[in-house]
Formats: structure tokens, sequence, C-alpha cells
């Protein structure tokens, strides 16, 4: 099931276009990336499939779900990403109110989809689980916990309002490699088990090629190559698309570790 | 850059909505017109010797009309003429004190800043003492023991105002001293005076600036205050806070001679803060 | 021949310490200094610049203590050893345009006539590929990769033998990274620049250091030449820091534990995320002892290296999940 459709999307500052999609598709358990350099419009492109871009013409059509998102009144918006679709930023603390604990703002959340009391204590833990955190830190401020553990916060907390569909805008690129790894598990994991759509929006390629499905190559507002990703990294098209796989830093393959071992 | 789904707590700007910029502009114009009604009195007043100690008793306290816009005062000098040459001695002294306690709060606030530990420590505390007293009665108490004038006023006021201005820009100064570039400039072997000089205060300067446009209004609003009480300007000095004094007993027959001052009080006082107010709105975008 | 050199020292901000006992000595070869946020890398890399006197122990340059040089000895030092750190819109000034910056660091140690001071910053700018043309601009005004190479060509005017390099393009684009990487290669290779790398990415180290540490909690775990550290760790932080870099087309990425988890406080610090760790790791700290041409700090190393990548066992986190009894409940830094 398809569940975020793009067709013949442009975006326009004044005569400038600074994004143009013709096509882009997120199915349910699906992780599309759209992989380009700063400018490169990728970032235009997921804000205007939440129709979160002020200031710019955006025309085409949007599907999430089985909304039109450039026809939608502000207030299906709303909800549209208070529940279906979630929004994950580099620094989500910042997103947090910092005066209340996480279980605190998880219960507003979901009094305001009208689940509450136990039922609510019990989607929240659940949420906050399957992000692979410890319930325990629904007791905590959001100063008392690191970057990686805001960021899987705010996933659960889009879980436990019943969203089918994370769009994740550099994601991890605030964060150390361990704690990296750790964010990149939990996108698998939601993909994998519970049908999530993830659209991910990254320059960091190596992160990109161990968790997309699908992978769209921006330039400058344009895309450049698209496909499915295992075909897109073994063999690049595009010039561009060769010139950012040849960026990735190497690491030396491990030693025979397994021989040895065995 | 992005605006996230999931919620969200931002305040709604009132300020911009309220249109800051005009409020900031119509505050520069405003106070635009008392420095050249300051800088032009001596032309564009009337009467520009009653300005000074010019008496006419015979026309004492005629009521605003034709010659006299604002009504002339209890010896005969003309009001608006007074008022006139009352900005140069209002726009003196808030320039005079701010200047005084801006360039000593700024220079021992970039200090301590810059330096942290015990240099911090013992401006920090002398600051504190300062701070610890109300502002006016310490000005009353020094303008008691120095004679009353108009240097006076200055001193008496900037001495309760610098400790403001060393605070702000030391907690300013702090943070900036922790930026890469500080630390660069420590590393090519930048001497710690040049740093301050060159990087520490041009980047810790601007919230002292709205600041003190801010306080251009209250500086003008005490050292009337203390004019008023008789501890500064003096006859004839044209003081706005001392005009007031003088007329407030006739205020219930001969009302002009008191309201014209105070009116130009306020205005100004108002100007100030407007102007400032714009400023920060408009840095804090 | 070593040109800095940390022996045995403590730093503390208050009296909470963040580097405990660490010795490193940096080369002409390049150092690498490898960890996560929190684990006192870059506290210890202000030591190494003298912005920060250490607690205990002694930072030297040559074979001078720093806290001991003269004037001139100062000075000396200030020439040789140069930061570059991670972002240039942090490390240039906001109000000086590309030009002023470079100019500062040229006339810091020298008297430059005028005339000849735009030439000299001219020649500085197109040596790490800038147009001459940028000296006009202020930081806000270039991308994050000219910052970083007008950065870069600050630290170059005053000739250092040394640049500590402070996640120097953790903040750039890939492409733009792979760029700065270049230039800092060929600069090692032209000038005999020696390289004090601070990174979280091992994917870096490989390029411009011979032998790196790997610091956890304010201690080095382990330290050797970077190949063998990038190919075979020893200590389970290295393996763990290894396994979490994306491979282009690889395996995922494979998670640490739980790196929430809090350094433990008594017996070896990594524990609590380690997999190999045993009652034994509880009851004594393991010390820094060599391993067939490598330091580590691990009482089970023989077995880490000899584990293959498909047996690696649960860490402790992943067979409790509620735990967190002997974590104490601080955020990290």
């Amino acid at each position: 099931m398809t569940l975020i459709s793009v067709r013949d999307l442009v975006v326009r500052i004044g005569d400038r276009v600074i994004a143009s999609v013709p096509e882009l598709d997120v199915a349910a358990g699906e992780c599309v990336a759209i992989v380009g350099e700063s400018g490169s419009g990728k970032t235009t492109t997921l804000l205007s499939t939440l129709g979160l871009l002020h200031g710019a013409d955006v025309a085409g059509k949007i599907r999430v779900g089985e909304t039109d998102v450039l026809t939608a009144s502000p207030a299906r918006l709303r909800e549209i990403r208070g529940s279906r679709a979630a929004l994950v930023v580099q620094s989500p603390q910042a997103a947090l109110n910092p005066t209340m604990r996480l279980g605190t703002l998880m219960r507003r959340a979901l009094a305001r989809h009208g689940v509450k009391g136990a039922r609510a204590r019990e989607r929240a833990e659940e949420a906050v689980r399957a992000v692979l955190l410890d319930p325990e830190i629904l007791r905590r401020h959001p100063h008392q916990v690191s970057g990686g553990q805001a960021q899987r916060f705010v996933i659960a907390l889009a879980l436990a309002l019943g969203a089918q569909v994370l769009l994740a805008d550099e994601p991890t690129s605030a964060l150390d490699v361990t704690v990296q790894a750790e964010v990149v598990a939990v996108l698998r994991r939601l993909r994998d088990e519970r049908g999530l759509a993830v659209l991910l929006v990254s320059h960091d390629l190596a992160l990109v090629s161990t968790i997309a499905d699908r992978v769209v190559v921006m330039r400058d507002g344009a895309v450049v190559e698209s496909g499915p990703a295992a075909e897109v990294f073994a063999r690049p098209r595009d010039p561009y698309t060769r010139e950012l796989i040849a960026a990735v830093p190497r690491l030396p393959e491990p030693a025979g570790m397994d021989e040895e071992g065995s | 850059m992005t605006t996230p789904a999931l919620p969200l707590y931002r305040r709604t700007p009132l300020r911009r909505l309220a249109g800051v910029d005009r409020l900031a502009v119509a505050g520069g114009v405003l106070l635009g017109i008392v420095v050249l009604a300051a800088l032009l009195a001596p032309w564009i007043a009337p009467y520009p010797e009653d300005g000074g100690s010019a008496t006419h008793p015979l026309e004492a306290l005629l009521p605003p009309g034709g010659d006299h816009w604002f009504g002339t005062d209890q010896v005969g000098r003309d009001v608006f003429s007074r008022v006139l040459f009352g900005a140069r001695t209002s726009l003196f002294i808030a320039v005079a004190v701010l200047a005084v306690s801006g360039v000593a709060g700024v220079a021992l606030g970039v200090v301590a800043g810059y330096a942290g530990g015990w240099a911090r420590d013992v401006i920090m505390r002398v600051t504190d003492v300062f701070l610890a007293f109300p502002a006016l009665l310490l000005s009353l108490a020094l303008a008691v023991v120095l004679q009353p004038s108009v240097t006076t006023v200055i001193v008496a006021i900037a001495i309760t105002w610098w400790p403001w201005y060393a605070r702000l820009t030391a907690s300013v100064a702090a943070s900036v001293s922790t930026r890469g570039f500080v630390d660069s400039a420590r590393c090519l072997g930048v001497p710690a005076p040049l740093i301050v000089l060159r990087h520490v205060l041009p980047n810790s300067l601007t919230p002292v600036l709205v600041q003190l446009s801010l306080d251009g209004g209250g500086v003008i609003l005490t050292a009337a205050a203390l004019s008023y009480l008789g501890l500064g300007a003096h006859e004839p000095t044209p003081e706005w806070g001392l005009m007031v004094q003088q007329g407030q007993s006739l205020f219930t027959t001969d009302w002009w001679v008191v309201t014209f001052p105070g009116l130009a009080i306020l205005v100004t006082a108002f100007a100030f803060n407007v102007l400032g107010e714009g400023l920060r709105a408009r840095l804090a975008r | 021949m070593t040109l800095l050199a940390a022996e045995g020292v403590t730093l503390a901000y208050g009296t909470t310490a963040v580097v405990h006992d660490v010795s490193l000595s940096v080369d002409e070869g390049g150092v690498g200094l490898i960890g996560e946020s929190g684990s006192g890398k870059t506290t210890l890399a202000r030591a190494l610049l003298g912005l920060l006197r250490p607690r205990s122990g002694v930072v030297r340059y040559g074979s001078a203590d720093l806290a001991g040089l003269g004037r001139a000895g100062r000075a000396e030092f200030r020439r040789a050893v140069q930061p570059v750190f991670q972002d240039g819109s942090e490390a240039l000034d906001p109000r000086m345009t590309a030009g002023a910056s470079v100019a500062e660091a040229l006339t810091t140690h020298h008297r430059v006539p005028r005339d000849e001071r735009r030439d000299r910053v001219a020649a500085l700018l197109t040596g790490v590929g800038l147009d001459p043309a940028l000296a006009g601009r202020r930081p806000h005004e270039m991308s994050g990769g000219q910052r970083q190479r007008v950065a870069i060509a600050r630290a170059l005017a005053v000739e250092p033998r040394l640049l500590v390099l402070d996640e120097p393009t953790s903040a750039l684009d890939v492409t733009v990274q792979a760029r700065i990487l270049d230039l800092l290669e060929g600069l090692a290779a032209d000038r005999g620049l020696g390289y004090l790398l601070i990174t979280h990415n091992l994917g870096v180290v490989g390029r411009l250091c011979r032998t790196s540490s790997v610091l956890f909690a304010g201690r080095v775990v382990e330290s050797g030449p970077t190949a063998d550290l990038l190919t075979r760790p020893a200590h389970p932080y290295t393996r763990a820091l290894r396994d979490a870099v994306p491979r282009l087309g690889g395996e995922p990425p494979r998670t640490a534990g739980r790196t929430e988890a809090a350094p433990a406080p008594t017996g070896c610090p990594f524990r609590l995320r380690c997999p190999w760790a045993a009652d034994h790791c509880r009851d004594e700290a393991p010390e820094l002892r060599e391993l067939g041409g490598r330091k580590v700090a691990c009482h089970r190393a023989e077995e880490v290296l000899t584990t293959p990548a498909s047996s690696i066992p649960a860490s402790p986190a992943a067979r409790v999940p509620r735990d967190g009894g002997e974590a104490p409940d601080a955020p990290r830094q």
C-alpha cells in the first residue's frame, strides 16, 4: 500500500525552482531515502510532503494516506501531522518542552487523541519499548536524556499516536556513530515489524545504504538518479552519484577473524 | 529550518505583530526631534535670552497664547524657550551618564568575562555591592555630599548605573570567550589584551548597546527627579525636573508652568524606550 | 620524533575529573584520538593545546613541560601547534572577513608590511583551494566547506608542525568532507605536517593517522597502529565503534550495547555495555597492557581478538532490558 505519493512536484521561490521531483512513492514497510548535499532540495521535498513549507510555491500532487496535502484544510493537515505522519529532525531536544517529563508529554499528546488513563500508560510504555528504550525514561526531563535517546523518544511518541509514516530529516548526523547505529536499528525494526513507511533524508550514503530499499539522488533541486538501493549503489549511472559514492570514507575490511575463530 | 510535527511550544511573535519596526522608527523620529530642538535651541527659541537668567517681571505667568506658546513662568520667561533649552541639559546629562557608565561598565565587564576566575569574582562582588543600594537612594546620598549641579547629577547617576552594564557585559563576554574563535586566537599566541579588544569586545557589544538606548529614558527621569528634589541643576539652568519643581505650587492656578516641562520629560523618556525596544526586537530576530 | 605528548595527564572541571591519567604522544605520522562525545577527547585536546592546565601529569612540547615554558618557548609552541575546530563558523570571528582572519594569524608573530600581507593572504587561500576573492567575505557569507578551508589557511599561516583537528569534517557534506580530507592528506605529504585527529568516526582516521588511541570515559582503553585497531580491534569498545560505522552496501551497523549506560564507577568502566563482561571485570579495573604491538585495557582482550563477528555474545543490556540498577541515573554529557 502506498502511503506517500508525490507526482510532478515543483517547488519555487519566486522564479527559482528549488526542488523538482517527478515521482516519489513510499509504501508501507518500505524505506526510501533522498540523498544529496546541502542545497540539493532534499529537505524541501520532505517538508512539502507534509505541507510544512512556507513562503514557497508548491505545485503538483502530494498524497499522504488518503489525503491530498496541497488541497487539504489546515485542520486536516494538523491531524495528519499529529497522528498519521511524524517528522523526525536532526536535534529533537529543541522540540521537547523542557519543563515536562517525557511521560507527561506523551500522556498529553495521547489525551488529545482521546487515549487516557491506564490505556495511555500501556501505549506509552509499549511505544518506548518498541524503540529499544527503558520505560524508566518516561520519568525523565528532556535535558536528562542524551541526543540519541531524545531522537528515539520522538519516534516512540509518533508510534504511540499511531503514525504509519515517518519522515526523517538527517536524523543521525548530530549523533555519535554508536548512537547512530541504534537509531538506524530502531528505524529498520519499525519498518520490518510494524510496516512503517520511512522517508529518510540524508547526505550520508553509507548510512543510507544500510537501511534504504530505494534511493533518490538529488542535486541542485533536481532528481539525477533513482532506483532500488542495491542497484544504485552497485551500478550508479549518473556521474554525480558516482562522485557521492567515491566520497564515502572507507574502512578496511575486518581481518579474517571468522576463519581464526572457527 | 524544519518544523517538527510533534508537540512544539513556540511563542507567538507578538512584538512582530505589533509592527516593531514602525515603533522603532517612531521612537527614532521622536528622539530626533528632541535632539534637533536641543541643537537648534538658540536659533529656534522665540526668546533665546530666556534660556538663561533673564527676567521680565511684567510678563510673569502669562497663559499660553500667540506670543508665548507655552505661557510664561514666575519671572516672565517664555516656557517654550526654556523647554527647548532644557532639552540640551537633559540630553547632555543622558549622553554623559550613558557614556561614562557604559564605558566603565563595558570595560570592567569584558575583562571580568574574559579573565574569569578571581578577577571575575572581584569585579562581580564590587558590582554586587553597588547593585545592593537602591539607585535613587545612592544618587541622593551622593548628591547631598557633593554640591548640587549638573555634574553632580551625572556623577551620582553614573555611579549607580555602571554595575548593570558591567554585569550584562560580563555574562555576554564570558560566553563569547568560550567560542572557538577566541580559543583559536589564544592558540595563535595573540596577547590577551588584543584578544579582548579585537574579538571579545566587538562580539559582546550588541546587547549593551540595546540596553543603553533603553536606559536613556530612565536617566532623564532620574536626573529630573534629582533636580526636582533640589539636588541637581539649579537656577537659572533650564532643566525640566527643576522647572517642574519650581512650578508645582502653581499647578492649580497656572498649570502650564509645570505641564510643558513635564510633558517634555515624558515624551523624551518614551522615545528612548520605544527606540530601545525596537532595536532589541530587531536584533533578537 | 615526538612533537607533543601527554604524560599521566588528569584533567578536571571543578571536582569532576573527565580525563584520568592519560598518556599519549603525537609524532609526524599522525595520531587519531577516538571516542564518543563525553569521552574526554576534546578536553584532552584543549590540554594539549595549552588551553587547559592538567590537574596532574605533564604536557610536553618536545622535551619541555608546557607549564614551565618561558615567553620565548611559549611563542615557539604557539607557532608550532595549531587547532582546527569542528565548525568553521565557530572558529572564525563572525565580524571578521576571511582575509582579516588569515592576516591576524600572519601578523601575530611577525611584522608583515601591509602590501605584502595581501599577497600572502591570497597565497594561503589559494593553498587550501580557495579563490583569493573570498578574502572579502565574512563567515556567514561562505559555505561550511569554505569556512573550514579558511580556518585551515589561518592555522597554516604560522607554518605549524602539528595541527590538532577536532572533528574537522563532521559538520560537512560527504563530498566536502572527502575534499577536506584530500587537502589534509596533501598538506601532510607536502609539508611534513603532523596531525592529532579527534573524531568519533573511525572512517576518517585511517587516511590521516598512522597510530590511534581510543578513549572511553576519560581513559585510554586501546592504542596502537590504526590499521590494527580498524581490522582487528582488541578492546570491545574499539570493536563496537568499528562495527557501528555504516559501510556502503554492507551489513547494517551493529549496535554497541546500550550507549546510554553510564560508565561503571568500579571495575572496568565499559563493563555495563560490554558483551564480554565477566565477574572479574566487575571486581578489578583492567590496566593498559602490551598485546601484540598495541596496548589494551581489557581482561579478555585475547578472546575479543579472536571472536568472530557471528558469535559476539549478547551485550548485558540486551540480556536484561530493565537493567540500570548499577548505572547512575545521570544524563550523559
